[in-house]
């Protein structure tokens, strides 16, 4: 049944002039679920998010998201798509010169019919499953800490009530505390709005908590697409050093304990 | 695709029923509303999901805000049929429901916004004179340890406002000569006296033409890229990077480029005013048939070496304004992509703007000094 599949990436291959960052590299994506995308530094992680997104073309291979090809396809389908998902970046890519209501209302504004009441409606409630307080409504990017940008920028991405959520390092930069309120927020949106997630991570607590499977991105493809309990036990040398690392460690252990 | 229906509503015996697709993209404004008036107080209504196709948040809001209008008016409303999905949703709903927005910070009337205008020029007026005091500063540490001194940094600032700009600067003030020989000449020709050409020309562009000209181009091409890139710095938090170090960001980046600009500008105006020069001959060739050879002749006889002196005396004196106004505008910036464009802009018009009343202070006192 292809509607179980949300993303399906076949035989991918990507390069920047004649370095290769992707070769043949597939990968599935099933509806309702969170997948991570976990790999070392430069094994085209963001690339591949880039890729997902329509941000940039892939070099060849496949790309089917909701059952349409995107790759080397320009219809007037693609804006009615782009609506269909949701992109947090990494740095929350908030518009500086709105405050947060602004930001989470943008969307709705450019591409629905709605009145402005109705538009502030929906903003707030969006703003309040992201966890904000309401106060920060008003206030600009510029005067949020790190943890409520990231949640602002959330708050802008499921404004469209869009049924998959890319995220990209969403804890990076965010205070312990922060982090693991954002692995639940992440984990509760899902949840309410029924959402597909793809997370690129490199946090270990994350990678324990939130994600029903992780893709391991490594040589050019994807080495396993795993639960992390499995992930950790699979032979591959590259996933077992990813692994060993003391922060790893650390966080299997009190994953393991809990 | 079949056709999606889009959202509406049937009211029938106190029973309200929705039908079609209640998702994001297909709401329109104030579906409920114009109905929201029908209902008397005391009511009960009962709204059927049963037909309804397709429900997201932003559908259960607005149900959940129509809902919320009618409980004002003392309706009251029973939900029927729902599913699991759509209770679920209807709850959340209610979730944006503990708060309100906040109304934005009110536009000030016409005799505030001069107040604040006034303050804010205070503001800057104070900060523009502490930062030329650093300037001051910075130099007068530069002068006691010379060892100090960028090179590699203003020459690089050399290059990019000088040597980069020698294309456009010669191009405009050529084409300036041409059109300055031309109106004055015009004029001389009735009086048959067109040799005369080359006083003016000489004259107009040594003293006044070329310094300003070069100012005017130079502040709008590079007192705007200081601006930009200091208020990106800032923004990216570099100048605070900077003075966590230790550093001064005055002297590492607001020197140079003012020091460089002082070198590039008085050259850039000489390239400009043998341009203007060059433009004015051909012209007098062309038009007048004054030969090269008088024209050079006349030019060494009629105009002194003062007039270079006194138009070249202007050049370093502009050059420190626009860097100062252009680092000072960039270190105005404040945490968003909007203000760096804001500034941008008050750096250039203020820049052109000095250079203008500075030019026509120049005048005054040259002219009480009988020069």
């Amino acid at each position: 049944m292809t509607d179980d599949i949300v993303i399906d990436i076949q035989d991918l291959g990507t390069r920047f002039g004649s370095n290769i960052v992707h070769e043949h590299l597939s990968l599935q994506v099933k509806r309702g679920e969170i997948l991570a995308i976990v790999g070392g530094s430069g094994s085209g992680k963001t690339t591949l998010l880039r890729e997902m997104v329509m941000l940039q073309p892939p070099f060849a291979g496949s790309i089917k998201i909701f059952g349409q090809e995107i790759v080397g396809t320009h219809t007037t389908n693609d804006n009615i798509l782009r609506q269909r998902w949701g992109v947090m970046f990494q740095s929350g890519a908030l518009f500086s010169g709105l405050t947060v209501l602004e930001n989470v209302c943008f969307p709705l504004r450019e591409f629905t019919h709605l009145s402005q009441a109705e538009i502030e409606a929906i903003g707030m409630l969006k703003i309040n499953l992201a966890n904000l307080p309401p106060h920060s409504a008003h206030l600009f990017p510029a005067e949020l800490s790190g943890g409520m940008i990231k949640r602002a920028a959330v708050a802008r991405s499921i404004a469209m009530d869009p049924e998959l959520l890319f995220v990209d390092e969403p804890t990076a930069g965010l205070d312990p505390e922060s982090a693991s309120e954002f692995d639940e927020l992440v984990i509760q949106l899902r949840a309410s709005l029924g959402l597909t997630v793809v997370i690129i991570t490199h946090d270990m607590d994350t990678l324990w908590r939130v994600p029903d499977r992780v893709a391991f991105l490594g040589n050019k493809k994807v080495l396993a697409v795993q639960p992390v309990k499995e992930l950790v036990k699979n032979p591959e040398p590259l996933i077992q050093e990813y692994f060993s690392s003391p922060r790893a460690r650390a966080a299997m252990q009190s994953e393991t304990r809990t | 695709m079949s056709e999606v229906q889009l959202p509406s509503f049937q009211f029938t015996n106190n029973t309200l029923v929705f039908t079609g697709m209640w998702c994001t993209r297909f709401l329109t404004a104030n579906i409920l509303d114009s109905h929201s008036r029908v209902f008397q107080s005391n009511q009960t209504i009962t709204l059927n999901f049963e037909k309804i196709e397709g429900l997201d948040t932003n559908g259960a809001c607005l149900i959940h805000q129509f809902i919320k209008q009618l409980e004002q008016r003392h309706v009251t409303c029973k939900l029927a049929d729902l599913n699991d999905e759509q209770t679920r949703l209807m709850q959340l709903a209610e979730k944006g429901d503990e708060l309100s927005p906040e109304p934005a910070p009110e536009k000030l009337s016409g005799l505030a916004n001069i107040g604040t205008a006034a303050l804010y020029l205070k503001r800057q007026t104070i900060q523009f004179t502490s930062f030329l005091g650093q300037i001051s500063e910075a130099t007068w540490l530069w002068l006691q340890h010379p060892k100090r001194i960028r090179w590699t940094a203003i020459f690089h600032c050399v290059d990019a406002t000088g040597y980069q700009a020698m294309g456009i600067v010669s191009l405009l003030s050529f084409l300036i000569g041409v059109v300055l020989c031309y109106q004055m000449g015009v004029q001389l020709e009735t009086y048959g006296a067109t040799i005369y050409v080359v006083d003016l020309l000489g004259i107009s562009i040594l003293r006044e033409f070329g310094p300003l000209l070069t100012a005017i181009i130079v502040a709008g091409r590079t007192g705007s890229s200081f601006a930009a890139q200091i208020g990106t710095m800032k923004l990216n938090q570099e100048i605070d990077a900077l003075n966590t170090m230790g550093l001064s960001s005055t002297e590492l980046l607001v020197m140079p480029k003012i020091s460089g600009l002082v070198i590039a500008l008085p050259l850039l105006s000489i390239l400009s005013m043998c341009a203007g020069i060059f433009g004015g001959m051909i012209m007098a060739k062309l038009l007048f048939s004054i030969t090269y050879m008088d024209f050079l002749d006349r030019f060494g006889k009629v105009i002194e070496l003062k007039m270079l002196v006194l138009g070249m005396i202007k050049t370093p004196v502009f050059a420190v304004l626009i860097a100062s106004i252009g680092c000072f505008q960039g270190l105005q910036v404040t945490n968003s992509a909007e203000s760096v464009g804001k500034h941008t802009t008050i750096s250039v018009v203020h820049a052109i703007f000095m250079i203008i009343v500075t030019d026509a202070f120049f005048s005054i006192v040259y002219s009480k000094l009988g020069l």
